[in-house]
């Protein structure tokens, strides 16, 4: 499949852009695929499409801009030789914001086809060599959003030796060890990219969410206030922090992010993700459930409340709401951690004594982790027998 | 040939072959304001030995001369094995047989009859010198010998340690900011380095180069992180000054800047006018680790005199912004292409706070320094060969009077592999902004032009007898 370099207009005023891409673009050969897209259409490409490159018209950060990017981060991968804006005198605090994405080049609108160029050249020869490092971060990063755990680990070996000296590398092997749940070694490679690039705020901003998942409440404040005085309204470090606070039990002080984040970006997915947060943390498990529709994208450490709160209600003996919990988070969290959810479903089943619906879960568990690991044959071996038990009990209670 | 080489890269040669004096040298005047070096000769004989010698790329004469005639001149360049290329452009004074009789049946680079005016001149020396492609007439493009241009671009180097984030190195060359370069270790135990964004600092005849770390990638990501830290408190200085002077008109973007930078603890005192600046710089000036324009002022001169006037001890650098692709970067005055990024501009600030005379005095002290002599290495590639060196083809420019090797056979066959070339002017190709052109010499002190290329000829026949090889 040919790789696409997208061409986006934020500023609603495509015209004249859209007239320089036909006039000048469209003629001319380029190694990549050129796509002049609106924001919608960016976003449903990248999904879609092999998109590697990202050139944006903007003036100022936006709700749709701020999607865009974090879908390029997520989908592509935080490379600064991939992504550029289109802007004659970008404003401080915008080249801050886009900053948080990995976007460092900024292109004059009298210049940019100019830079076109040499710009898709470099993206297709970096991605046309393998052993590249971004091509193989831009792996990794396919596979965490597949969720599939099989492929996530086999290509996170793939950069294993590239994360011993190299900062996107070490950055993007925690964004998969995280992925598979193994904190630690997550941790250990989100220090690694931050020592060897302090500059490179994914990799402080990562450590901070992972020191969070591990209970190092302390520790993650202080890597995310530190980066926090670089760019204090930025909304998901807020957010981070905001959970920190929750995690260490300090709810005045979440309260208070939450609030900033709500006043700054109304509008953001994390406002109410927080929101979620905080009344889990503080008992309103009922508030909590019925604002779980308004969520997407939930990240690792509302989704490990969540299936910590499912447990606790298939030990109490509520299997109906626990089932009835997970089949909301799984609807709403990232792909890479939906196996769990379906996991811990199909535990609840096994206690509620519906073997057959347990084992309908383990079987979508197993085809989001990618194939069987030792816990999914343990419990899938622990429902069949159940079942299997469970047939012979019909048949005697039929003739009773 | 099959590569568009930009224009104004190759410092044109010209000799004049006109009786009177005064002409001469208005012509002369005419033709060095435009950037041509101009050699002044008289009469067939002298300036058939000045061609031997100086190997103009453009012989201006006129068509009736004291000791004959521009025929004769014409003739005898033509048995010339090497000079014989250079194009002659005629003057003819008047439009009568005399002066014309000469022309005919030779083809001669031009001619321009009657009076002459700057214009007509230079619009015809131009049109000349563009049938070469701008190049020198000598000038052997790489594919006409069925070669690979490709090569590496090597500068030796010493890295002595580490001051604050910027890993430190001891060269004889200014490299531009926009260069980057692989770091190869001599030492084979330590492995290459991708390293870029230099920033240069002179003391005396000392030329340091310094790396922001947190770019360092590559395999010896981790001996980088080993080398030592340059003690600079111990040589009795005051820690690096992260205070910065700040202009900017547009007060919102100042306020907005200074929000930003004392995220990274570097403090602001902001300035929106040329006056202010001028004060500020008299007040603070030796007090800061450098002083930010938004652009550099055309009119108030106020404020350069004011940091004239600071020791060069103590003295700011310069971080001007500017929307120019032809301002070069020195070591007090580091231009940043507009729009830049936010890292372009942390780190070039962050460069700025390394102080030269600091690090040199440590340096000198011995303290705490590795001593790794490395090779910085960027690919390039050998786009011809002319009468004093040629033209390689690179991603970023190299500044004039920069000593380098490339490890091209052709090069090599011609000055050996030892050798070091040396830059002249860069220019950026018009239609690619990251294409640029350096044009190099590589004639030895006390070697004559002539000498170098009857040597270089030998090589270019030999090769272009040969079949296609690639560069090693």
């Amino acid at each position: 499949m040919d790789w696409t370099c997208l061409i986006v207009d934020m500023n609603g005023r495509g015209d004249d852009l859209a007239q320089a891409f036909h006039e000048r673009v469209s003629p001319i050969h380029l190694p990549l695929d050129m796509a002049f897209v609106d924001v919608n259409d960016a976003i449903v490409a990248l999904t879609a499409q092999q998109v590697v490159a990202l050139i944006v018209r903007a003036e100022a950060m936006t709700p749709d801009l701020q999607k865009l990017l974090d879908s390029f981060r997520r989908i592509v991968g935080p490379f600064a030789e991939f992504q550029a804006i289109i802007n004659e005198m970008p404003d401080p605090l915008f080249m801050n914001q886009v900053y948080e994405y990995g976007i460092e080049k900024f292109v004059a609108g009298t210049e940019w086809i100019q830079e076109l160029t040499p710009f898709v050249e470099e993206v297709h020869k970096i991605l046309s060599d393998e052993t590249s490092i971004q091509a193989k971060v831009w792996k990794l990063n396919k596979s965490v959003l597949s969720g599939d755990h099989v492929k996530i680990s086999a290509a996170e070996k793939d950069v294993e030796e590239e994360a011993a000296y190299d900062y996107l590398a070490a950055y993007s092997k925690g964004f998969a060890l995280q992925a598979t749940g193994r904190l630690g070694e997550a941790e250990e490679a989100f220090r690694t990219a931050n020592k060897f690039n302090k500059m490179f705020r994914l990799a402080a901003t990562g450590l901070g969410e992972t020191l969070i998942l591990n209970g190092k409440n302390d520790e993650a404040l202080a890597v995310l206030q530190r980066l926090e005085k670089t760019n204090p309204d930025h909304v998901e470090r807020c957010a981070q922090i905001a959970v920190a606070y929750v995690e260490k039990g300090d709810i005045v002080k979440a309260k208070e992010y939450a609030e900033k984040i709500a006043q700054n970006a109304p509008e953001h997915s994390k406002v109410n993700e927080l929101k979620a947060h905080i009344l889990l943390r503080e008992g309103k498990v009922n508030d909590a459930f019925q604002m779980l529709d308004q969520l997407s994208d939930v990240g690792p450490q509302l989704a490990a409340r969540l299936n910590e709160l499912g447990i606790k209600l298939s030990q109490a003996g509520k299997g109906k709401s626990a089932l009835a919990l997970y089949n909301k988070a799984h609807k709403i969290v990232t792909p890479e951690l939906r196996y769990k959810i379906s996991l811990n479903a199909a535990l609840a089943c096994h206690r509620l004594g519906d073997f057959a619906l347990g084992l309908k879960y383990l079987q979508r568990c197993a085809k989001e982790f990618g194939g069987l690991n030792p816990k999914i044959a343990k419990i899938k071996q622990a429902l069949e027998q159940g079942l299997l038990q469970a047939k012979k009990a019909q048949p005697q209670k039929s003739a009773s | 040939m099959t590569q568009n080489i930009a224009k104004g890269l190759v410092k044109h040669v010209v000799i004049l072959c006109i009786d009177k004096k005064d002409r001469a040298l208005a012509i002369q005047q005419v033709l060095e304001k435009a950037g041509f070096k101009v050699i002044q000769s008289q009469g067939i004989y002298n300036t058939l030995r000045q061609v031997a010698q100086d190997m103009p790329h453009l012989l201006i004469a006129d068509s009736i001369l004291a000791d004959g005639t521009v025929a004769t001149l014409f003739d005898r360049l033509k048995q010339d094995p090497i000079a014989n290329v250079t194009p002659i452009l005629v003057l003819i004074q008047k439009n009568t047989r005399e002066h014309l009789a000469p022309l005919a049946g030779r083809k001669f680079g031009g001619f321009l009859l009657g009076e002459l005016s700057a214009k007509s001149l230079l619009a015809k020396v131009h049109e000349i010198t563009a049938n070469f492609e701008d190049v020198s007439p000598y000038f052997t493009p790489i594919d006409a010998l069925s070669q690979n241009g490709d090569c590496n671009l090597n500068v030796l180097g010493t890295l002595v340690g580490v001051s604050n984030d910027q890993i430190v190195s001891r060269s004889f060359v200014q490299l531009d900011p926009s260069a980057v370069l692989i770091c190869n270790p001599i030492h084979k135990n330590l492995g290459p380095v991708s390293i870029k964004m230099p920033s240069n600092v002179v003391v005396g005849n000392e030329i340091f180069n310094l790396f922001p770390k947190h770019l360092a990638r590559g395999k010896g990501r981790d001996w980088i992180e080993t080398l030592p830290p340059i003690n600079l408190q111990s040589s009795g200085s005051s820690p690096a000054r992260r205070r910065m002077i700040f202009y900017e008109p547009n007060v919102d973007r100042v306020k907005q800047f200074a929000q930003i930078l004392s995220g990274y603890e570097i403090e602001v005192l902001p300035v929106d006018s040329l006056t202010q600046l001028a004060t500020a710089i008299t007040s603070h000036g030796p007090t800061v680790g450098c002083i930010y324009l938004h652009e550099l002022p055309t009119t108030n001169t106020a404020w350069r005199d004011a940091w004239k006037k600071i020791p060069e001890a103590n003295r700011p650098v310069l971080v001007i912004g500017t929307t120019s692709t032809n301002l070069r970067s020195t070591p007090d005055t580091r231009y940043l292409k507009k729009p830049f990024g936010l890292p372009l501009f942390l780190d070039t600030i962050n460069g700025c706070f390394e102080r030269a005379p600091e690090i040199s005095k440590a340096l000198t002290e011995g303290r705490d320094t590795a001593k790794i002599d490395v090779t910085f290495q960027a690919p390039a590639r050998l786009v011809g060969i002319d009468e004093t060196g040629g033209v390689i083809q690179l991603k970023f420019p190299l500044t004039a009077g920069c000593q380098f090797r490339v490890d091209h056979p052709v090069v090599q066959d011609i000055i050996g592999q030892e050798s070091s070339l040396t830059a002249g002017a860069s220019v950026r190709a018009d239609d690619r902004p990251d294409v640029w052109f350096t044009k190099f010499e590589m004639i030895g002190a006390g070697v004559s032009k002539l000498k170098h290329y009857e040597k270089a000829k030998k090589v270019i026949n030999n090769l272009a007898l040969q079949p296609t090889k690639a560069a090693s």
